[in-house]
């Protein structure tokens, strides 16, 4: 068991490693949301904090929520259409462990991207965090899990990458426009914003707000946190079911 | 199953009744097979007679039923680590991380195996030096299939199934993979390889499988095979003056059929190759004729396969 860890901690490492010398991956992470902070940040919030704190848990929520579904979910499609699963299936190294550390190093990147967010609209633009940082820390690494989860879920079920790219798509857009992270709430029907935290967007974002706002702490975020872990099970549950049926 | 096989055994695979499963395309009718250790089994075929469905199926990247499947002394359909300590893959349509350099997914994939060559050694023997720092997206054809044959020597593999390893290659890299085959062989390790080309599979293959529609037509010797050559012993010369007439070249010891000639080249099928010979240098001899050349050609492989997958063996 020891060894067989070992080796997913490697293979991450590895991973992980390819993935920082992909531009695309690093451009889609990290530069596309950070332009996006510090275009709407810096010029689009009016100097209002309360506005930036609003916008920094939008931005950084959509970037969880993009970045883990594309990078995981098209991200491993495509390596799966190109035949990278197929060679590693043929070595003795227990599959399951290679598809873990791939969705591993993909989910760090993006739990890496929001973190260098939060850290570039608190040193460039001055929105601060009540309390310690674990809380949001604690959001964003719960967030990336469970969308990074969804993506492998798409992963498993997509036959080919073109397809992949519609469900994440199919995803995506309705989560964004209807869970609070892009439209604000005040501006949706009363009986959607009621229900709408069944989206796994919906925790993350409000998480986000209240921790940079009130200081929420972990325990104040223990129920939105089990959802995004609830969600992250059944994802995985059900992707897992679906890579074990499908040819390499 | 641990790390102890037996390192002799009778056959390294043994299959009866493999058949694919599901709607795969080409898929694979009933096939017996036996491949023995220390032999270049070579698979040939027409595209799509279903040679890359045999190999994967083989190695377990295929939905199959068998009533009986043993690779290596295990059944590829549940591959055993062990039994993938020992096989080396070269598949077709598969890849490693883009941005892997040649030198690194060499060493990845040598921490998958308990055995395992040098990745010096590796890049040295594939020619892969000069390239070792580049990274594998980059990497064009002959060279990326010198590389996947290289990742599958990795573990000095006691059976190597290839897929066409040729396949792209120059003939200068193609004779490199040649040897290399050839030196698997002296060292008692088996290889498995498909191809398209029938004279890389006479020139290497120590037995040849013909397969057509998914159908196994016949599995010998090159000489077995060529020794069922339904077509006649062509006798050909060149000649110039004085004119021969076709019908008494026809009528020789041993002719069949009629007798070709186009410009100066003369062409007789014999089904007797000697007595023709004999025949028509007699002939010669009558009309003071000394032809430029004179040769008799047996029927190839070429001829034999044509002659199988045409279903003379059907």
């Amino acid at each position: 068991m020891r060894r067989h860890l070992g080796r997913v901690v490697r293979l991450t490492a590895t991973f992980l490693r390819l993935l920082l010398r992909d531009h695309q991956i690093v451009f889609w992470n990290f530069g596309f949301f950070l332009v996006l902070l510090l275009v709407f940040l810096g010029f689009l919030s009016g100097g209002e904090s309360a506005v930036r704190i609003a916008l920094t848990a939008s931005i950084v929520t959509i970037g969880v929520m993009a970045n883990a579904l594309f990078s995981v979910g098209i991200g491993l499609a495509a390596a799966r259409e190109r035949g990278v699963f197929r060679r590693y299936w043929l070595t003795p190294a227990p599959f399951a462990g290679i598809v873990l550390a791939s969705v591993l190093a993909r989910t760090l990147i993006v739990l890496l991207a929001a973190i260098v967010q939060v850290l570039a609209a608190h040193f460039l633009f001055d929105v601060s965090w009540r309390g310690g940082a674990v809380s949001w820390v604690t959001l964003l690494m719960m967030g990336s899990v469970a969308f990074g989860a969804i993506g492998f879920l798409v992963a498993a079920f997509a036959p080919a990458v073109h397809v992949a790219n519609r469900m994440v798509n199919l995803v995506l857009i309705p989560m964004m426009a209807l869970s609070g992270a892009s439209l604000p709430v005040a501006m949706m029907p009363s009986a959607w914003a009621d229900v709408r935290w069944i989206l796994p967007a919906a925790p993350l974002v409000d998480g986000l707000n209240g921790a940079f706002v009130h200081g929420d702490g972990v325990i104040d975020n223990l129920w939105r946190l089990s959802y995004l872990g609830l969600w992250a099970l059944a994802a995985y549950g059900i992707g897992t079911y679906g890579w074990r049926r499908r040819e390499v | 199953m641990d790390g102890s096989l037996p390192l002799a055994l009778d056959t390294v695979v043994f299959a009866r009744g493999l058949r694919t499963l599901g709607d795969a395309r080409p898929s694979l009718l009933p096939v017996d097979l036996d491949i023995l250790p220390g032999e270049i089994f070579a698979i040939v075929g027409r595209a799509g007679s279903g040679k890359t469905a045999l190999l994967e199926s083989l190695v377990g990247l295929r939905r199959v039923a068998a009533d009986q499947l043993s690779v290596c002394g295990a059944d590829p359909r549940r591959l055993a680590p062990a039994v993938k300590q020992r096989i080396g893959v070269a598949p077709s349509g598969a890849s490693v991380e883009r941005h892997l350099t040649v030198e690194e997914a060499l060493t990845l994939f040598g921490t998958f195996y308990e055995r395992r060559v040098t990745t010096a050694s590796l890049l040295e023997t594939m020619d892969l030096v000069a390239v070792r720092r580049r990274p594998v997206q980059t990497l064009p054809p002959s060279i990326a299939q010198r590389f996947s044959l290289a990742l599958a020597l990795v573990n000095d593999p006691v059976v190597l199934f290839a897929d066409d390893p040729t396949r792209d290659l120059d003939p200068d890299s193609a004779r490199r993979v040649w040897n290399l085959l050839r030196l698997r062989r002296e060292q008692g390790r088996t290889s498995v390889i498909t191809t398209n080309h029938l004279d890389e599979a006479e020139r290497l293959g120590d037995r040849i499988a013909i397969l057509e529609a998914g159908r196994l037509v016949d599995v010998d010797t090159p000489a077995g095979l060529l020794a069922r050559a339904h077509a006649p012993v062509q006798v050909v010369f060149d000649l110039s003056k004085p004119e021969i007439d076709t019908d008494a070249l026809a009528r020789l010891d041993g002719a069949v059929g009629a007798a070709g000639r186009r410009g100066d080249t003369y062409a007789v099928s014999s089904r007797d190759g000697f007595a023709t010979m004999r025949a028509l240098i007699r002939l010669l001899d009558q009309h003071h004729a000394t032809p430029r050349s004179l040769a008799m050609h047996r029927p190839g492989l070429e001829d034999v396969f044509f002659d199988l997958i045409a279903g003379g063996r059907a």
